[in-house]
């Protein structure tokens, strides 16, 4: 297992080269560097040069390219052409927020999705079955901006009024009440909610479905029936035998999940200005630093692939069937 | 109860069926799919809404009562009235117009998605399944990098590059829809590619494409079209979510994303602007996931329970 894993990392290798090409074309196509400085009336031509030679931004592109991807390879990620301040740690803050929210989302819908796909599949056909299967539907036909937005007019508007708060129960924007320095457990947890919701809205619908197929999958299966007819209840044959192998495909789906929240909570992050890798981005791409984007697109590309590779690892770990050539 | 003696009849013909040939004319793939459909009254259903908001959206000039940049700046963020159904936004421009303009855009983008994505990655899947080999490899290589790759991340970066017409935003968002496609007719084609009537056409002297096109595309046509639905479903999610950041489709023209977009700061002051552009996308999203739920039943070759 441990040559297969290290035969994917190699193969991620190229994959993750072809990418920095693209994404150095890409990112310097649509950001101009000088743009900023060339705006203000005051920096005269001779100050555009010594900018432009600083930046190296007269070699030529491979020339360029080729500097960037070393700085990169020894962990130097410049710095920010807005701030003026190194990228790593502005980068790493917004990895951690994006990692708190994404993860405490995943946590629970996971919980909460095998709960629901596996009594949906032990009640096939009933009531609780099409009622779940029907808000699955509307889970994953929902536009998350679009929820997001009600959430924050439902909690920070309507409920405000119905009950006569004081404050919002659960906070619509940020991840920290402003002015508040250290760490309130309460604090958070009142700002986390809301965003969390929206993530959970998906994962649910889509965790729940698939230990929803898992779980008939599993119980049509030999073993379940001997361990029936074995006279071993139907509870502690779901609790203790059909489900433990029913959880393997949503596990390792979990794991694929973890590594696609670095570049994918965009949308969310932004509607509740959660100050994680999405406003990041978008900032990034807003004013052209073309050194925030690139490293930042570099990370996301990262995680996509390790976390890929560690949920087909953990296929191997949980399912002794499975072999790697 | 009818089917199951239809079935049984056609299995073993009695002696007055003999006498005029066939038991009785077989009844058509496509006739066939649709009896199993019309059982599934939520995607019939679902199909009857959608027909509606099509329909409307393709005549939005005859029904829409305002245009869609007409400002009437002494009504602005009206709530819904008289004069304006769905009430006004922060120009005074009729709600229930840009609905309905607004709606073309964003079905034509669905449904110009699903031809411009279904048709590659049903060409990449038949070609990467028949040909196998090196070619095989690459493309499903492709696949994967592309289904790998974040898609909203992919969209914002390349409308930057591409621009933002209608034309681009189609063509943008097909190029990261299509892999699930390619996957599904890849394994379909890898499955008859060495089938005896494969091999049969080949051996009259058949091409590699006429075989293709004429025998192998027609068995992909149920797992097809249900993906069809799911990628339609994807797009129009898509085009809103990028039409959200500003980033889409940019005004005037409108589409329910950028409506979206212009309205959220307004939640507090005028929610109408903010529910019903939202309303559209889900239950246009949501029909046509019950639709494409209806359409798996209906073409499901192995699901024999009830033809």
């Amino acid at each position: 297992m441990i040559a297969y894993a290290v035969r994917r990392l190699m193969f991620s290798v190229p994959v993750l080269f072809v990418l920095s090409i693209v994404s150095f074309v890409a990112t310097r196509s649509v950001s101009s560097p000088e743009a900023g400085i060339r705006s203000n009336p005051r920096v005269s031509a001779e100050d555009i040069r010594r900018y432009r030679e600083q930046l190296g931004l007269d070699d030529s592109a491979t020339v360029q390219y080729l500097r960037w991807l070393g700085n990169l390879v020894r962990g130097d990620l410049g710095t920010s052409l807005v701030s003026n301040r190194d990228v790593w740690p502005i980068l790493s803050r917004a990895l951690w927020n994006t990692a708190v929210l994404g993860i405490t989302a995943i946590v629970f819908s996971f919980a909460i999705g095998v709960g629901i796909g596996t009594i949906s599949a032990i009640r096939r056909g009933s009531v609780f079955d099409y009622g779940t299967t029907g808000m699955a539907f509307f889970g994953l036909s929902m536009p998350n901006f679009w929820f997001a937005i009600m959430l924050q007019l439902f909690f920070g508007v309507y409920l405000v009024d119905w009950l006569a708060l004081d404050g919002p129960l659960f906070f619509t924007a940020g991840a920290r009440s402003p002015g508040t320095s250290g760490f309130d457990p309460i604090d958070r947890v009142r700002h986390l909610v809301l965003p969390a919701l929206v993530l959970a809205v998906q994962l649910i619908a889509v965790y729940s479905r698939y230990m929803r197929a898992s779980l008939i999958e599993v119980m049509g299966t030999d073993y379940i029936r001997t361990a029936k007819a074995s006279g071993a209840t139907e509870r502690h044959v779901v609790t203790h035998h059909a489900m433990r192998n029913a959880m393997i495909p949503v596990t390792t789906q979990l794991a694929g999940d973890v590594g696609a929240i670095f570049g994918g909570l965009v949308i969310t992050e932004t509607v509740f200005q959660w100050p994680g890798m999405g406003p990041l981005f978008l900032d990034a791409m807003q004013n052209g630093d073309y050194q925030v984007i690139l490293p930042w697109l570099m990370i996301t590309a990262f995680a996509v692939v390790i976390f890929n590779l560690v949920a087909d690892l953990l296929y191997g770990v949980l399912d002794p069937r499975i072999r790697y050539g | 109860m009818t089917d199951r003696i239809d079935i049984d009849r056609a299995a073993v013909p009695h002696r007055t069926d003999l006498d005029d040939g066939f038991t009785r004319p077989p009844e058509g793939q496509a006739a066939m799919a649709w009896r199993r459909f019309r059982r599934h009254r939520l995607a019939v259903a679902s199909g009857a809404v959608l027909a509606v908001f099509v329909v409307a959206c393709a005549l939005a000039p005859l029904l829409a009562p305002h245009g869609y940049t007409d400002q009437d700046l002494s009504s602005t963020f009206a709530s819904p009235n008289r004069d304006y159904w769905l009430g006004t936004d922060s120009l005074g421009r009729d709600q229930l117009s840009r609905l309905l303009y607004g709606g073309r855009v964003s079905l034509a983008v669905g449904f110009g998605v699903a031809v411009v994505g279904g048709t590659f990655g049903t060409v990449v899947g038949a070609v990467a399944g028949y040909l196998g080999g090196w070619v095989d490899n690459m493309l499903m290589r492709i696949t994967d990098f592309m289904l790998a790759l974040p898609a909203l991340i992919f969209l914002i970066v390349a409308a930057r590059m591409f621009g933002d017409s209608i034309l681009t935003v189609v063509l943008l968002v097909a190029a990261v829809t299509w892999m699930p496609l390619a996957r599904i007719v890849r394994g379909v084609t890898l499955s008859l590619r060495d089938r005896e009537f494969v091999t049969a056409a080949r051996a009259t002297g058949a091409g590699t494409g006429r075989i293709i096109v004429r025998h192998i595309l027609p068995s992909t046509v149920g797992p097809v079209v249900v993906n069809l639905t799911l990628t339609m479903a994807a797009a129009i999610l898509l085009e809103s979510a990028l039409s959200f950041l500003g980033l889409g489709i940019q005004p005037p023209t409108p589409t329910w994303g950028n409506m979206l977009a212009g309205s959220k700061g307004f939640v507090q002051t005028a929610p109408w602007l903010v529910w019903f552009p939202g309303l559209m996308i889900l239950v246009t999203v949501l029909c046509v996931n019950f639709v494409g739920d209806g359409l798996r039943d209906a073409l499901d070759p192995t699901d024999r329970r009830s033809r």
